[in-house]
């Protein structure tokens, strides 16, 4: 082997296209809430000093300017006042317990905007869960900074996946595929098709504000309720990989009487 | 001066005031830096250990930055070299935690995440055995083959990156390839 086959090798190897958006997103906000929580021990040793040091009278003043200078220009906030103030408003706390989270947090001169965001719902919970999960709504709310409290809240409903007829025709032909061979002479009854939010909240700073922006996730899925043979089934299915995901009998046949428990398949 | 170039150094005069600024430098630096300590160390909780320290070294310092030549992403490479350096060197990292630094906000999924960028590190089979080479020569050999080859930098980019003559990187690189070659075969 020459330098130059090592040299062919190092410039031509793939290399790793690796991102953590949600290590990004973490470093960032800590590193803020470091910036700011430094500055205001910075400023409450400072007060500290001029408190013990400086004869009374300069003290007022000093007070006075202190006062001017937080009430008019911005103050120091960390993240974690400025959760604390959102979390103070009872239409933010009814949100969070009906399933919501705070996302991200940007702090811009005298404001502060708060995402709020449904909570991701584990793949393995409930149909019903998943379903119910669609209905939380999430929210862009407006802290300003100098009134320390909630001045806007705007609620966002995160957009639902609507489906062409072309993917409810895909939807039928996935639960043949999967039904088979008992579909042979049964009919197929779809009652219900159900899609999932497949849409993630993100809040982006654009100069002096801030824009929620409704990002379309890589998956499709839908639960639907359709009736084969003399059962009612509950299914989730996923549209990009044509497969269902999971099965649930509802009602069972008077064949099947006297067992009420559901299956999954 | 170039435009890029110019409008960093605005930045960087307005995060020495306030740090809104130095998150718009922190967006334009985030992925060099974790691409680049990736690179040299090829394991991801490292690669985002040594950068948190990274951007939280650059942030305690940035009033002391002062441009004479190097550019601001050129001055957060030589800080993420040292933070590597210092990674090989004692061979066990501790760096700065989140909770040090913070109060956790809960955010979506980043251990799936982590998950699924090993997973995507691992599929790369070639690099990692390349990488796994690269890592067997000293130090100052590393800096210079990743900057040059992984990292695309210009010579004369590494030479202010390092703070080193442009020569003295020449021939680096050229006695760091020679000793990666003798590690192939």
């Amino acid at each position: 082997m020459k330098d130059e086959d090592v040299i062919k090798k190092l410039e031509k190897i793939k290399l790793p296209q690796i991102e953590i958006p949600s290590h990004k997103k973490r470093l960032k906000m800590a590193l803020f809430n470091w910036k700011y929580g430094k500055e205001k021990k910075a400023e409450s040793i400072f007060l500290g000093l001029r408190k013990v040091l400086i004869p009374l009278g300069t003290v007022a003043v000093v007070f006075v300017i202190i006062l001017i200078v937080s009430n008019l220009i911005a103050p120091q906030y960390t993240l974690a006042e400025v959760k604390k103030i959102a979390m103070k408003d009872p239409q933010v706390k009814e949100l969070i317990e009906k399933g919501a989270e705070i996302k991200d947090i940007e702090i811009i001169k005298n404001k502060a905007y708060v995402l709020i965001s449904p909570k991701e719902v584990s793949e393995d919970s409930p149909i019903e869960t998943q379903i119910e999960k669609r209905k939380i709504k999430g929210a862009l709310v407006e802290i300003g900074l100098k009134e320390k409290e909630v001045v806007k809240i705007k609620e966002i409903t995160p957009k639902v996946i609507s489906l062409t007829q072309q993917e409810k025709e895909k939807i039928k032909n996935i639960i043949k595929e999967s039904e088979f061979p008992q579909i042979a002479g049964e009919t197929l009854e779809i009652e219900k098709i159900e899609p999932l939010s497949t849409y993630q909240l993100d809040l982006i700073k654009k100069d002096d504000t801030v824009e929620v922006l409704q990002k379309e996730k890589e998956d499709k899925k839908v639960i639907i309720i359709y009736k084969i043979e003399d059962k009612t089934k509950q299914g989730k299915i996923d549209l990009i990989k044509r497969e269902i995901e999971k099965v649930e009998i509802l009602e069972k046949s008077e064949k099947l009487e006297g067992s009420s428990e559901r299956t999954e398949k | 001066m170039n435009f890029g170039l110019k409008k960093e150094k605005e930045l960087v005069k307005r995060a020495q005031k306030e740090p809104e600024a130095f998150s718009e430098l922190y967006d334009q630096n985030y992925s060099k830096i974790f691409g680049y300590t990736l690179k040299r160390t090829a394991n991801i909780e490292t690669a985002q250990d040594i950068t948190s320290e990274t951007f939280l070294k650059a942030l305690k310092n940035i009033k002391k930055f002062k441009w004479k030549g190097v550019s601001f992403s050129c001055w957060l490479y030589r800080i993420a070299s040292n933070e590597i350096a210092n990674y090989f060197r004692k061979n066990k990292y501790r760096a700065i935690s989140f909770e040090k630094i913070s109060e956790p906000i809960s955010l979506s999924n980043p251990s799936q995440e982590l998950i699924e960028a090993e997973e995507q590190l691992k599929r790369q089979k070639d690099f990692l055995e390349l990488q796994q080479k690269i890592t067997k020569l000293p130090d100052v050999y590393q800096e210079v083959i990743v900057l040059k080859f992984f990292e695309k930098k210009k010579i004369k980019e590494i030479a202010k990156i390092l703070g080193k003559k442009e020569g003295t990187v020449k021939s680096l690189l050229h006695r760091g390839v020679k000793k990666l070659r003798k590690l192939m075969e």
